[in-house]
């Protein structure tokens, strides 16, 4: 299996790496604590509106990175450009992050079966457009999670 | 294979022989990896001892070093040159 290597960027130090990760996750917690502030208070709807926007700007802007990973020295899983060793490690990443959105998937879905009966919780979606909300901020970090969980293990470079 | 895995216990440790010929040859890690086309960062790993290189991987290392895989990847530590060539330290 000899291939040619394409001309690539060198690692990101894992300091940065790990600072694009950690502000993708809190664009992500932001979008998630309106929501609970949504589901538990009386704050105005701007309000919420405007903390749900900022999160999607953070996650979306700040993990920009995180949509190419060539950028960071990370590989982009075409196979041109990739070695054994770049094409194992981004199956493990693959993996934990199918791991992790099963995981998120199971409990969200025990949530909405187990959660639904009870009238009297505050800690319910109140309307299909929070149900909505949550999946589309799952959305947003789903198709970056691998790359995420690669950023963050990958050892730091020579 | 990967050695550093999370949840599984660590392969035994593999050891090479890779900078000793590397710097005998005078590569860059550049120069060995588009000499075997990976990633230069795979020969860093490599070189750690930090990832277990597939057959194929090893076979181009022999081949392109002119040597048994032997000579470069054991289980066991390597002895260094010097002790090798004049019998041990004076």
């Amino acid at each position: 299996m000899k291939t040619t290597l394409s001309p690539h960027q060198p690692l990101a130090s894992l300091a940065r790496r790990r600072t694009i990760v950690m502000i993708a996750v809190a664009g992500y917690l932001l979008v998630l604590f309106a929501l609970l502030l949504f589901m538990t208070t009386r704050v105005s709807h701007d309000v919420i509106v405007t903390l749900v926007a900022i999160g999607v700007l953070i996650s979306l802007v700040g993990a920009l990175p995180l949509w190419r990973p060539s950028r960071l020295g990370l590989p982009e899983g075409r196979d041109a450009t990739m070695d054994e060793r770049q094409w194992q490690r981004l199956s493990q990443a693959h993996v934990s992050a199918y791991r992790l959105v099963g995981g998120a998937l199971v409990l969200s879905g025990a949530y909405f079966v187990l959660g639904f009966p009870l009238p009297t919780s505050h800690l319910l979606p109140s309307s299909h457009v929070v149900g909505n909300l949550v999946f589309s901020a799952l959305m947003l970090i789903i198709p970056i999670l691998p790359t995420a969980i690669l950023a963050w293990n990958e050892p730091e470079p020579d | 294979m990967i050695a550093k895995t999370i949840g599984r216990p660590s392969p035994p440790p593999l050891h090479n022989r890779l900078p000793v010929l590397r710097a005998e040859r005078g590569l860059s890690r550049q120069d060995l990896a588009t000499a075997i086309s990976v990633n230069y960062q795979t020969i860093g790993y490599l070189e750690r001892g930090e990832y277990h290189p597939s057959l194929d991987l090893a076979l181009r290392l022999a081949e392109y070093f002119n040597l048994p895989i032997e000579a470069i990847f054991s289980r066991t530590p390597f002895s260094p040159l010097s002790e090798k060539v004049y019998g041990g330290p004076a």
